[in-house]
């Protein structure tokens, strides 16, 4: 067991250079360039020096005069000390950024989790026990919904009923305007009520498909023999249900939440901006349009870790709950 | 025309709809009658009609409500099982003598397969039931406790996620709430051991895919006898085995049984396992026994049209033939079953009378009985034996 996490880190390790590689390039071929944009800008002041000039100037302060190798190298040796750099857009270093934006994200990601797997997985199992039940039709109608319509529409909708209509919860933001005379309490409360909406929204479009997965699987199963020979034991329903399957339904199931732990740091652009939360996603999102090299490689960098650890903990996972499953 | 005889099998998109609507009326309140909780006894119980019984099958009708149609998997079944003996069901793939034991199990995939009408009794240690009219609650405990069943399926049958000790407490432990921890480890150590399954200690925390089909097929055994049932249904135990391990599976099944005295019935296509095994063999065809006798009875006076090309296309060492026997033609559509002899149109026996409805049951001897007009009495051709 341990020499294989090792061994997974190691190519881990390998698959995170070829990565990085991959990124930075692309980086320095696409048509946004920040240096660009600045020297145009400088450019046009008043007594300034010519755009090429600026380019040449720029080009050097930031580190983009070699070719992509050398740059990439660069970067590369810089990171293996542990420097990644200051953002270009936002002026700090990236890690400090990065630590400011990312707890936003994180609880986002965390609560709207929890709410998906314990609302997901016992709708799914409901509905595959009621086939083509009323309740199988009813869940899965909404978990297609929730499926196929966009995050805009929800959180217009949602906002409609909650700010608008009722009046309940303010149109975004992530505090209140009088956050800063409430005590730790106050704030914590007014933060929390900030995130329903986001949260929700969150949770809407991402419950359909761990419900419809828990469904599937959960059918498979009871059409299975083993299921039989456990009624056929005199076994209640209940634990026929709730032990012999469901055990057996988790297999698939907790691979899929080990797949989703980059999802919990990945931020939610879309529902981040509809709210006006600062979150990693929104954030990412702004520096990617300036073409700020050094947060975007953080960003990507760091996405790239979280999934590759998120595949080794589904592997390592699937080995626990299934017996069948040995690592070697 | 021609479309027509195309479209045959097929039915069309409205068709199947409102099928599927009418039987989920029909399933729906079925199900309901199930479900129900605290059902009086009373309405289950039942006065067995033969005591040395310890089940009867009376007129079983068991049908799956599919979209494309009714099928009658089980269309008026009758044979008893008695006390201590062994009764052979035979039949081909899809007769309907695995949900005759799953009806029998209330076992039938729900809410599609249902129990319409009939009664099985069965003999229990509360006194005689009517299996057809108990709700599930009063099922569970029977199953595993007085009726246990060893599945055709040795490696699929036992939950991969569970150790063998687990899965065989788990029963001991459900029918006797009193037995301590130690006690049912104990019990089922014995009966692993009792089942021949030498490293009983280490096969207790093994998990399944550890152990060969064989193996598997054995625990199933020991889990199905751990309570000493009064009655084992073993349906096509050694089907998924290979011929050795076949052997002493069913030797295994029968020592066991004379051990704690139950009964067996024992489902299979098998010819040699049913001379070997069984007492009394129940031949079945599309959903209907088509002849039922001793073993004697069947396999030396084989009456019934199928049955005898049942055993001619059992393949003989000692007879030379450059092609094995197989019986012409095809099963008919359980959907829509003739109201003749379902055996008619494969028949190479057929007389001028089976063009009438299904034929009644007549009795050859004391123990032997066919559905065929070939034996009726002369001149009365029309009554059925009482």
């Amino acid at each position: 067991m341990k020499r294989y996490i090792l061994k997974r880190m190691l190519l881990s390790i390998i698959i995170l250079f070829f990565v990085a590689m991959l990124i930075f390039g692309i980086m320095r071929v696409i048509p946004t360039s920040f240096v660009e944009k600045k020297a145009m800008e400088r450019a046009q002041m008043p007594g300034s020096r010519s755009y090429t000039e600026w380019i040449r100037i720029l080009n050097e302060q930031f580190g983009m005069s070699g070719n992509v190798i050398t740059g990439f190298f660069n970067w590369l040796g810089k990171v293996i000390q542990g420097d990644f750099g200051d953002s270009w857009k936002f002026t700090i270093p990236v890690t400090r950024k990065f630590a400011q934006v990312i707890w936003d994200s994180f609880w986002l990601g965390f609560i709207t989790m929890i709410l998906r797997v314990i609302i997901g997985i016992p709708l799914g199992i409901l509905s595959a026990r009621k086939q083509y039940s009323k309740t199988d039709y009813a869940v899965t109608v909404f978990a297609l919904i929730g499926i196929s319509l966009p995050t805009f529409f929800f959180a217009t909708l949602l906002k409609l009923l909650f700010s608008v209509q009722l009046g309940w919860l303010d149109l975004f933001g992530k505090v209140g305007r009088d956050y800063l005379t409430l005590g730790t309490w106050g704030q914590a409360l007014d933060v929390a009520k900030h995130y329903i909406m986001p949260v929700l929204t969150l949770t809407i479009v991402s419950v359909g498909d761990l419900m419809r997965y828990t469904r599937t699987n959960m059918l498979e199963v009871l059409n299975s023999d083993f299921i039989r020979t456990a009624r056929a034991k005199g076994l209640p329903e209940r634990t026929v249900i709730y032990r012999h399957a469901f055990r057996n339904t988790l297999i698939p199931v907790v691979t899929l939440l080990g797949y989703t732990l980059p999802s919990l740091f990945g931020g939610a652009m879309i529902t981040e901006t509809l709210f006006q939360i600062p979150g990693i996603g929104y954030t990412s999102y702004q520096a990617m349009l300036e073409g700020d090299i050094p947060f975007t490689m953080f960003y990507l960098m760091f996405m790239a870790v979280l999934t590759l650890l998120g595949t080794l903990l589904a592997d390592i996972l699937y080995a626990v709950v299934d017996p069948r499953v040995r690592i070697e | 025309m021609k479309r027509k005889a195309k479209n045959e099998g097929y039915i069309s998109a409205r068709e199947s709809h409102r099928i599927s609507r009418e039987n989920r009326r029909v399933t729906s309140a079925m199900e309901r009658a199930r479900e129900r909780r605290n059902v009086p006894p009373q309405e289950y119980a039942s006065q067995m009609k033969n005591p040395d019984s310890i089940v009867e099958f009376d007129d079983l009708h068991t049908y799956f409500f599919t979209d494309i149609g009714t099928v009658k998997a089980v269309d008026g079944v009758s044979f008893s099982i008695p006390r201590g003996k062994t009764v052979g069901v035979v039949g081909e793939s899809g007769c309907g003598k695995s949900v005759t034991s799953l009806s029998l199990m209330q076992l039938v995939q729900r809410p599609q397969g249902q129990i319409v009408s009939g009664a099985i009794r069965f003999d229990s240690e509360d006194g005689v039931v009517d299996i057809a009219k108990m709700p599930t609650e009063a099922m569970r405990r029977i199953r595993g406790k007085q009726i246990s069943m060893v599945f055709q399926e040795p490696m699929t049958s036992l939950n991969p996620v569970f150790r063998i000790g687990m899965q065989v407490d788990e029963v001991i432990a459900l029918h006797n709430h009193a037995l301590s921890a130690e006690a049912v480890k104990q019990r089922t150590v014995e009966m692993l051991e009792m089942v021949g399954i030498a490293n009983s200690q280490g096969v207790y925390r093994m998990y399944p895919h550890e152990l060969s089909g064989g193996m598997r097929q054995r625990v199933m055994i020991a889990m199905a006898l751990a309570l000493s049932p009064r009655l084992i249904i073993a349906d096509e135990p050694t089907t998924a085995l290979d011929v050795t391990i076949q052997a002493q599976i069913l030797d295994l099944l029968r020592h066991l049984k004379d051990q704690i005295n139950s009964s067996i019935m024992l489902i299979t296509h098998d010819l040699g396992v049913i001379a070997e095994m069984a007492d009394y063999v129940v031949v079945m065809y599309s959903g209907r026994v088509v002849e039922k006798g001793t073993v004697h009875d069947v396999f030396k006076n084989p009456s019934h049209p199928y049955t005898i090309g049942l055993l001619n296309s059992k393949p003989a060492l000692n007879r030379e033939v450059s092609r094995l026997y197989s019986i012409p033609g095809k099963v008919p559509n359980p959907i829509n079953m003739p109201d003749y002899c379902y055996f008619r149109d494969r028949c190479e026996m057929k007389t001028d009378q089976c063009i009438c409805q299904y034929p009644p049951e007549y009795w050859i001897s004391d123990t032997h009985t066919v559905n065929c007009y070939r034996y009726a009495p002369a001149g009365r051709e029309d009554e059925p034996h009482a």
